[in-house]
This record gives structure tokens, C-alpha cells and sequence, in this order.
């Protein structure tokens, strides 16, 4: 490797045009034709107001997908995220009951539920050495199955309007969840390339033999992405049933996989150590943009599916040809 | 022999897979002495049939390093093609079955071929291709419909005394599946691929044409896994296949896999996926909420890997 790299000496427009031919840039480059494409169909799709309707949709799996992104620059999976949204929003609407009496101590108990989940999920990642996977996959079952035990299978109680308004609501225009998802975004971004936590998880998600000899504690901060990722979900729980105002078992449904693509998409690789959680945004966005334009040109549920799943290939095996190394 | 059984340690008993399950399956027959009436094991094996199939798909894929997160889809499309066709052309079953099997394998050929020379993770590949053939079977039958002829709903109801005739077979080609990979040149480099790829591709295993054979095994096996369910609730699906993919994941590392790679047990991996609907017989004949299913699997799951992490600790 060359001391001085090339790219340091060009100028900023090569350096901005270098950002697009990167993993986590490409996605953007994706989003662009997307919305071009989208613009040529119709003149209302690609719309201020259109645009941020979609954003505030994808403001709850942003936020997870935040938590997942750290995860799986351990190397790691976290299946487990889509069941603690599930039990956060049965959890906050049985014991909420429509009402502000109790919001503080409930969603601090909600977002301890998301911390205690992760640390389980951590502690057998790192400290039993249970594969990712399998592990957080058991804990899926485990939530799953707390989340209908809780509500004998018929969640009660509701949302009250504080957390609502949240999920909701706009400040002069902005949906206000939507901009709960990008501060979220650029807290992890910080979090995760401008402290020590967030360099020794990249160095570890590299190289974990390295990591370990150069006295990284390796087991607590990858116990510390998956109490990152239980409490991004948590998180996204609460956004998510201030939206719909109801608690449900099926809310939490799909956001495990759907994080996992969107950070793939957004030029996370899933062999850790290299990722970017605001491509891991912009890659949620794409799915929820892309979702919206389907609906929109009339595609059926199922030919959507099929959409979604050829151009998730299509992503990923592009990824793989033109970003190997 | 004595100095051998002396160096067995107790761990490597209590955390041998097998063992886990045989404790599972004694206490369920402790806690539920029916299940070992002849309608009940019937209702077992024929229920455990279609997770076999799809268990044994996902080890032969784990072995080699991969993953098949497209099983259920396959396994839906299957079943709601054969459902399709055979209302559409009743006179035709046999060649239905064939073509359904064969489109299995196709998509197991495709799924195969992308792991292998697109340099694309299988978790995401084979996601993908659940996700757009999820798609398909909803596209081909958006709910549940048709019907199938009355020979072919036999396959999943014939009986030999308390043993359904399918699953018999099933287990049967799982024991020569088994005889095969533990004592065929064949076996052998697989699991050198699994153990590790780089020294099997330069001991002349050509890796990428192995893997391509394995995925297409496993959409053939799921496509059997879809024909039996379809002659099972005698209609098309298409969400039969659904929970089947993390089932057979679950089933697979029960019976002895590892993500790992290079380890495969499909004696295990049968055993397991009949264990699993013991248990779930069990909890419904002693009116168990369903809801505590998820919770038992998940917390099993977890035990069981905990065990054999304990028996492969060393010292």
C-alpha cells in the first residue's frame, strides 16, 4: 500500500466523485436514478411532501437499522431486533393504557427491555461463542413468544397522544419521527467513527485476532453493539406504535431482515469490519423509496415481492463484482 | 475398551446432540404418555416429514459454509404450482410431480450458481430469492385454493401400522444420504470444503461445482418438502412454506451443525426435526398455548448450542 494514497491528493470534486464509487456511496447513485426514473413516470411522485410522507415510513426501521449496522460491523446478525419492537409496542400500550401518567418510567422500562435483550444476545455472542445467527434467532423466538404470553394473544390498552405526536407529528412540516431517525443517524455515525468505542468495534469487525492482541476488550464491545442494537430497537418500537397508536404482535414483523438488507444495500459488509451507518440509512430510504414507487405504478403485493427481491440481488451481486477486492 | 469408555467425559456425553434430543423426546413421553399411541406417532412423523426434508436441505447447504433462507419460498412455490396444475389438468399428476421437481432443482441450480461465482454473500442472495419467489407463489394463488387428485392425496395418508409410508422413505434416503457422506470420496470432500475451502480447492475438490450441486439438492428436497404438504392439506398454500426456513435452521443445528461449516449429522438433523413435532403434539394435547411453542424453541435452541459448546471446550 502506497504511503500516500491518490485520493489525497486530488481535488474535492474527484474526492466527492471517489465517495460515489465506494460501497456506502453507491446507494446514493441508486437513490438518483430511482428518483430520475420516478420523475419521468409521473410529476407528483417525486414531490416535497411525497418524499417526506416516504421518510417518515421509514423512520422506524432507520433507527434499527442504526442498531444493526454496529452489530454486523462485528461480524455479527442481530434477528432478534423486529421481536423487541413487537414487545416494546404490546409492553408500552398494555401498561400506558391511553394515558401520560406513567410515559416517563415506561419508556425508560421499554428501552431498558431493548438493553437487557442485547446484553443476553451479547453475552451468548461473546461469552458462550454461540453463532450470531442461531443465537439471536433463539431470542426471536423467546420475544416472539413473551410478546403473545403478555398479551394472551390480543394486545390491550393504547398509546397515549405524547407519544404519538412523536410518531406522528410535524414541526413546520418535518415529520418529527423523521427527525428522530436522522439525529439517531448522526449519532451513530459519531458514535461510531469519532469515539474509541466506535473505532476498537471497526478494528475488531476487521481483524478480531489483531484487535484482541492489541488489548481491544474484544467480548465488551461487541456486548456493547448488541446492548446498541436492543436499544436502537426498542427505540424504533416506540416510534413505530406512536404511529399506528396501537400495540400489535405483528409490528415488529420483517424488520430484522429488512435492516440487514438495508445495511447491506447501504455498503455494510456482512463479513464486519467495513460499513457506514449513514449508507445503512440511505439504504432504508431506498427500500421504503422503492416500495412507494411500486405501490405507486400499481404493482400487486406479490409482484412487489418479486421487484424487491431481484433488485435486492441485483444490488448485492453488483456490490460483489465491482467493490472486490 | 475400558481405557477408551475411561476417556469419555461426561460433557462430551451431555453435549453431544443427540443426546439433548433423546432427553427432549423421554420427557415428552413422561409428560404426555399418549404420544406413544399409534395415531399420535403417525401424527408426529407426518408432521416431522416436510421439516426433515427441509432440515437436510439446510445442513447439506451449512456444511459447505452457506445458507438457504429461500427454502420456505421454495417449498411454497412448489406447493402452490402442484395445487395450480393439477386443478388445471387433473389427469396429469405424474408429470406435475416430475415438473415440480424439476423447477425445485432450477431454483436450487440459480441459487447455487449466484453463491457460488457472484462473490455476494449466500445470507443475502438466498434472502433475495425467498423474498421475489415469495412473491411468485403469492402471484400464482393469492389464497389458499385448489385441489388435488385423490392418488396423490394418498402419498402423505398411506400407513404402514403406526408409521406413515413417506416418511418412512424420508428416513430411509436420509440414512443413505448419511452412509454417503461418511463414507464416499464424495462425503468426504464436502466436508473438506466445509472444513476448509481454500485446502479442499488445492487438494483438486472443485469447490464451486459442489456447492452449485448442494444448493440444487436442497431446492429439490424442498420441493419434495412442497408436493407432500400439498397432498397433506390437499389444496395449494402459499404461505405453507413460510416458517419452514427458520424451522429448518433450527432443526439443522439441533441435529449437529455448525456455521462453522464442516459438520453435518443428517441422522441428527431427522431426529431433531422429529423431536421438534413431538414437541409441539405434546403442548397441544396438553392444551399449551401455541404462544409458548416460540418461547420453548427459542430457549432449546439456545440450550442445545450452549451444550455443545461446553463439549467442545477444551482441557
Amino acid at each position: 500500500m502506497a504511503l500516500v494514497s491518490p485520493a489525497a491528493s486530488t481535488s474535492a470534486p474527484m474526492k466527492m466523485l471517489r465517495f460515489f464509487i465506494t460501497p456506502s456511496g453507491a446507494v446514493w447513485i441508486a437513490i438518483a436514478i430511482l428518483l430520475a426514473v420516478a420523475a419521468l413516470a409521473s410529476d407528483n411522485f417525486v414531490s416535497g411532501d411525497h418524499l417526506l410522507n416516504v421518510a417518515r415510513h421509514a423512520a422506524a426501521l432507520c433507527i434499527a437499522t442504526v442498531g444493526q449496522v454496529f452489530v454486523i460491523m462485528t461480524g455479527g446478525l442481530d434477528l432478534s431486533n423486529g421481536a423487541v419492537i413487537t414487545l416494546v409496542s404490546v409492553v408500552a400500550s398494555q401498561l400506558l393504557g391511553g394515558s401520560d401518567q406513567y410515559l416517563v418510567p415506561v419508556v425508560l422500562l421499554c428501552l431498558a427491555m431493548g438493553a437487557a435483550v442485547g446484553l443476553f444476545n451479547g453475552l451468548i455472542v461473546a461469552k458462550l461463542g454461540i453463532p450470531p445467527l442461531i443465537g439471536t434467532l433463539g431470542t426471536f423466538g423467546i420475544l416472539k413468544g413473551a410478546a403473545y404470553v403478555l398479551t394472551g394473544g390480543a394486545p390491550k390498552g393504547g398509546i397515549p397522544e405524547s407519544i404519538r405526536y412523536v410518531g406522528n407529528g410535524t414541526i413546520a412540516g418535518f415529520p418529527i419521527s423523521t427527525l428522530c431517525a436522522l439525529a439517531f443517524v448522526a449519532f451513530g455515525a459519531f458514535l461510531l467513527s469519532r469515539t474509541i468505542f466506535g473505532r476498537q468495534l471497526v478494528f475488531l469487525g476487521a481483524n478480531p485476532s489483531a484487535a484482541r492482541l492489541s488489548g481491544v476488550p474484544v467480548a465488551r464491545i461487541i456486548i456493547l453493539a448488541y446492548v446498541f442494537s436492543g436499544v436502537s430497537a426498542a427505540f424504533a418500537g416506540l416510534l413505530a406504535v406512536g404511529y399506528t397508536g396501537v400495540g400489535s404482535l405483528s409490528l415488529g414483523e420483517g424488520y430484522n431482515l429488512d435492516s440487514i438488507t438495508a445495511a447491506v444495500i447501504g455498503g455494510t459488509a456482512l463479513t464486519g469490519g467495513s460499513g457506514s451507518v449513514v449508507g445503512g440509512a440511505a439504504g432504508v430510504f431506498f427500500l421504503a423509496l422503492l416500495t412507494s414507487f411500486l405501490r405507486f405504478l400499481g404493482l400487486s403485493y406479490s409482484g412487489q415481492l418479486i421487484v424487491q427481491g431481484a433488485i435486492l440481488a441485483a444490488a448485492v451481486i453488483l456490490q460483489a463484482r465491482v467493490f472486490r477486492r | 475398551m475400558t481405557a477408551a469408555l475411561r476417556n469419555i467425559r461426561l460433557r462430551d456425553v451431555v453435549g453431544a446432540p443427540l443426546f439433548l434430543l433423546v432427553v427432549l423426546l423421554l420427557i415428552g413421553v413422561a409428560i404426555e404418555p399418549a404420544i406413544t399411541g399409534e395415531r399420535a406417532i403417525r401424527n408426529i412423523l407426518t408432521t416431522a416429514t416436510p421439516l426433515i426434508l427441509a432440515g437436510i436441505a439446510q445442513s447439506l447447504v451449512i456444511l459447505v459454509g452457506g445458507i438457504d433462507l429461500s427454502i420456505g419460498a421454495i417449498i411454497s412455490v412448489a406447493n402452490v404450482v402442484a395445487a395450480a396444475l393439477m386443478t388445471a389438468y387433473p389427469d396429469m399428476t405424474v408429470a406435475i410431480v416430475f415438473g415440480v421437481l424439476a423447477l425445485g432443482a432450477g431454483i436450487g441450480l440459480v441459487n447455487g450458481v449466484l453463491c457460488a461465482f457472484s462473490g455476494a454473500s449466500p445470507f443475502i442472495i438466498t434472502l433475495a430469492m425467498g423474498i421475489a419467489l415469495q412473491g411468485v407463489a403469492l402471484q400464482i394463488m393469492y389464497q389458499p385454493g385448489g385441489t388435488v387428485a385423490s392418488g396423490f392425496r394418498q402419498i402423505a395418508r398411506a400407513n404402514w401400522g403406526a408409521l406413515p409410508v413417506t416418511t418412512v422413505i424420508v428416513v430411509a434416503l436420509a440414512l443413505l444420504l448419511a452412509v454417503a457422506i461418511r463414507r464416499t470420496s464424495w462425503g468426504v470432500s464436502l466436508i473438506a470444503i466445509g472444513g476448509n475451502e481454500a485446502s479442499a480447492r488445492l487438494s483438486g475438490i472443485s469447490v464451486k461445482r459442489q456447492t452449485v450441486l448442494l444448493y440444487v439438492i436442497s431446492g429439490f428436497l424442498a420441493a419434495c418438502a412442497g408436493l407432500f404438504l400439498a397432498s397433506r392439506i390437499s389444496s395449494g398454500d402459499p404461505l405453507v412454506g413460510e416458517p419452514v426456513t427458520l424451522d429448518s435452521i433450527t432443526v439443522a443445528v439441533l441435529g449437529g451443525s455448525s456455521f462453522l461449516g464442516g459438520s453435518i449429522s443428517v441422522v441428527g438433523t431427522t431426529v431433531a426435526a422429529i423431536v421438534l413435532a413431538m414437541i409441539n403434539t405434546v403442548l397441544n394435547l396438553k392444551d399449551v398455548s401455541p404462544f409458548y411453542q416460540w418461547m420453548l424453541k427459542g430457549a432449546i435452541l439456545i440450550l442445545a448450542l450452549s451444550l455443545d459448546l461446553l463439549r467442545r471446550r477444551k482441557g
